[in-house]
């Protein structure tokens, strides 16, 4: 159940999704996997860490402790002292500090610390802002190393069909693709999960509600030596261009557990609401403070999904599954039949669901049986982008509205200078280009 | 003008209150002159000890404290006995809310807008009045799963974040509050028992003083609603487990000339951040694990969960921490000021240096000063 390995049918929009994508590439010719070679037990896998925040370290701490004879060797971030801090934790974490090799002169920072960290390593952490993913993993699987890829994976439409084709390089090198999008690694809601879709034991699934609310989270402060694209980058929450907002940055893993639920198809429109009500000061960059998004999927299924950050209101973290014969909650693990009665609960194990997803990463790359999170780590990724976007516009959106969409958010060259603002969407005004159009003056 | 006027007469009849109600200060809570007519108390040198409830400084949130007479205590740890002089206290009656405690997590907003406006700034001169204010939830689930009523125990917090939350509760008002010990938590969950249990050994009878073994689907229990024990105190068996001073490894020797061990002498100071105790058994635990004696052990696991480096300071995030919280004590003799920082304070580096990097670097969590006039620069500002 943790990879992608669902047999949607050949006619399902998710697999047109899939081959649209790269469809007149000439990688559709490529069609026999060229597998790289089991590392076996023994051999030593150099592990590489580019974007050194508190989920980089944490991440690349999870791969030294899943792996024995994994050793760090090399740190990438754009700002030297969040590579230094990393270090800092690593050398002070005993169970690891041991099985890292990282020295002053495998230290990059700068806007291309990837590639030289890549050049260096046998697998590779991506845990930079998501706006970055989509170039430092096509980089990544064609110098042809294994990825753990950090959610989302993609800001932007264009951003999710380029991860998609480097998926399908890394499939054809066989190269391990794991996606952390961790619920799909937890044994409790593993064990939930099996409850309703193979014992069916709420029956068929109706609709699922959907929430994500949560209050504010940190922000870096400012400095006047920064440019407004150091200010941008270091608080990237705030920027749509870097983060892709909060439906996407954060209440993914909400979305990501509902098209576990319905078979990572895409869905077929949405409708939403969304704005900024609290957090309205400059200092919070542009992005909403609340959505709530429709979904209609095929075959009459919806989702009914929410998300927020706002302090001080009532928070909530679940999906609840409303079936045919009964109801759900994820990640409270339990099941109850029609009556409300609780049918089942998990008892099982609770190991971190951070250093499980780890542990098969490396197991996979240890035994030559790649991995490969892709398909679901995409169209999860496009669901929020899809919800950003109807919230944004105000219109009921296609499917193939949002995946057709042309723009790419950001600047299309980096450098530390005083990047714009986008101003704060506004439904019924905002177009979808509007966003990527203030990058272009 | 007419605030004065307003005000006036009801000064004057909380003073009439006071000179009939035989209590020795209006600002010692808990302490009277003359036994009450009604209701438990303990004889002291100082007067009578009663139940008290108080309000935390600037909200509405209040919280009820029982007095624990003095007493020895033969504490035992693993082959270790030591003889403890438990001095009087109060404990708070039921385990910490989340009514209470959301009020702390509410400083973490609080502090930054003062540092949006330069306001209260922490400086060398102050800053042993500073707590750091728990980090925002990233995803609140990890802490409310098991409920965040008002009525049920705050739970998933470290002890480094509980003995913050004593910090900021005391500064706010007159009274020293603090974790209890180990011994004084045994002593007091105990109510002069020396059973199993504080009401006897059969754990049929459990159900009846304790939410335990999942009785409250998934949930902890709305707070003292299961019987107390002789003292009044609720929920000392199950619901949240407890966190005290103490780490888990055995406390040191007592007096070598066999005289009693002051409650200080007999806490096992920390000298790592794990394992530390848990007390009394919670909402998930079998009844052998609920006893008087039962301690859980804190781990690094617990913050297996958490997602960032360096790990929160103040939350766990993990099945384990869903499984803790904590009460108060409020001793009767309350230490020098400066006696108090190893109640409150980090009591490793590493604990502080954690905290502050999470402050400074990645702007999780806040830093700022507690005083009595908090609330009204807090009013201020919102």
């Amino acid at each position: 159940m943790s990879d992608s390995s669902s047999n949607p049918s050949p006619n399902s929009r998710r697999d047109f999704l899939k081959h649209s994508a790269i469809a007149g590439s000439a990688l559709a010719a490529m069609t026999v996997p060229q597998y790289a070679h089991a590392a076996g037990t023994d051999e030593t896998l150099r592990v590489g860490l580019i974007g050194c925040g508190g989920r980089g370290r944490g991440a690349a701490i999870d791969a030294l402790m899943a792996d024995k004879n994994a050793r760090l060797v090399a740190l990438g971030d754009a700002f030297m002292d969040r590579a230094e801090g990393a270090l800092t934790d690593f050398t002070a974490n005993a169970e690891v500090s041991d099985r890292v090799d990282v020295t002053k002169e495998t230290m990059y920072d700068g806007f291309d610390n990837f590639k030289k960290v890549i050049d260096s390593v046998d697998v590779v952490v991506l845990a930079t802002p998501p706006h970055f993913r989509p170039e430092h993993l096509r980089y990544a699987v064609e110098a042809g190393k294994h990825c753990f890829v950090e959610k989302p994976v993609a800001v932007d439409a264009p951003g999710v069909k380029h991860v998609q084709e480097s998926c399908k390089i890394a499939a054809e090198k066989g190269l391990s693709i794991v996606s952390g999008l961790c619920w799909r690694y937890d044994h409790a809601v593993r064990a939930t999960m099996q409850q309703i879709l193979e014992e069916k034991a709420i029956g068929d699934i109706v609709a699922i509600e959907s929430k994500y609310n949560a209050g504010t989270l940190w922000h870096r402060g400012d400095n006047p030596e920064w440019s407004r694209m150091e200010y941008q980058v270091r608080n990237w929450l705030y920027y749509t261009w870097l983060s892709g907002d909060h439906i996407a940055e954060q209440a993914i893993h909400s979305l990501d557990k509902c098209a576990w639920m319905l078979g990572d198809e895409a869905p077929i429109s949405a409708m939403g609401i969304g704005g900024r009500q609290q957090r309205t000061d400059p200092k919070w960059g542009h992005i909403f403070d609340h959505f709530t998004v429709f979904f209609e999927f095929p075959n009459g299924k919806h989702v009914y999904f929410t998300c927020r950050q706002q302090d001080n209101t009532d928070t909530f973290v679940d999906e609840r599954v409303l079936g045919t014969n009964g109801q759900a909650e994820v990640l409270k693990n339990v099941v109850y039949d029609n009556n409300g009665k609780r049918t089942w609960r998990y008892r099982g194990d609770r190991p971190s669901m951070y250093r499980v997803e780890h542990q098969e990463f490396f197991k996979s790359i240890r035994d030559g049986k790649p991995i490969a999170n892709g398909d679901y780590m995409c169209n999860s990724t496009m669901l929020a982008i899809m919800g950003r976007m109807a919230c944004y516009t105000g219109k009921t959106l296609t499917w193939e509205d949002c995946i057709n969409d042309t723009n790419r958010l950001g600047p299309t060259t980096y450098d530390w200078v005083d990047l714009p603002e986008p101003p704060v969407a506004i439904p019924g005004r905002t177009q979808l280009g509007d966003l990527a159009s203030v990058y272009q003056g | 003008m007419l605030r004065v006027i307003t005000t006036f007469p009801i000064a004057i009849a909380l003073l009439a209150a006071v000179g009939i109600c035989p209590q020795l200060h209006a600002e010692t809570p808990g302490l009277m002159a003359e036994p009450p007519a009604e209701g438990r108390s303990v004889k002291t040198d100082q007067g009578y000890m009663v139940e008290y409830t108080d309000t935390i400084p600037g909200t509405d949130v209040t919280f009820a404290m029982v007095p624990v007479p003095g007493g020895e205590y033969e504490f035992k740890q693993g082959d270790k006995t030591l003889h403890v002089q438990i001095e009087p206290f109060w404990m708070s009656k039921t385990e910490v809310t989340w009514a209470e405690y959301k009020k702390f997590m509410n400083l973490a907003i609080v502090f930054a807008k003062f540092d949006d406006q330069k306001l209260r700034q922490v400086t060398d001169e102050n800053k042993l009045d500073a707590v750091t204010a728990p980090s925002k939830l990233y995803d609140p689930g990890f802490t409310y799963d098991t409920g965040d009523e008002p009525n049920q125990p705050a739970v998933s917090m470290t002890q480094f974040a509980a003995k913050q939350y004593t910090k900021w509760l005391s500064l706010l008002g007159q009274n020293f509050y603090r974790l209890p010990s180990e011994a004084e938590w045994e002593y007091a969950c105990r109510a002069g028992s020396t059973t199993l249990y504080s009401f006897g050994d059969d754990e049929d009878e459990l159900e009846e003083y304790a939410w335990y073994d999942d009785m409250n689907d998934m949930q902890t229990g709305p707070v003292g609603k299961k019987k107390p024990n002789a003292w009044g105190l609720h929920d000392m068996h199950g619901n949240a487990g407890e966190w005290v001073l103490d780490s888990a490894n055995p406390p040191a020797d007592g007096p070598a000339d066999g005289s009693k061990a002051t409650v200080d002498q007999a806490v096992s100071w920390p000298t790592e951040v794990f394992p530390r105790v848990v007390k009394g058994g919670s909402w998930d635990s079998m009844a052998d694990e609920c006893t008087v004696t039962s301690r859980a052990e804190s781990s690094q696991d617990w913050k297996s969960f958490d997602p960032n480096v360096p790990s929160s300071s103040w939350w766990f995030a993990s099945y384990e921490g869903q499984l803790v919280g904590f009460r108060l004590v409020r001793p009767l003799q309350a230490p020098e000021r400066s006696n108090r920082e190893k109640y409150w304070q980090a009591d490793l580096p590493v604990i502080l240096d954690h905290a502050n990097r999470r402050i400074d670097e990645e702007g999780k969590g806040e830093r700022g000063i507690v005083d009595p006039e908090l609330p009204q620069a807090i009013e201020k500002i919102q």
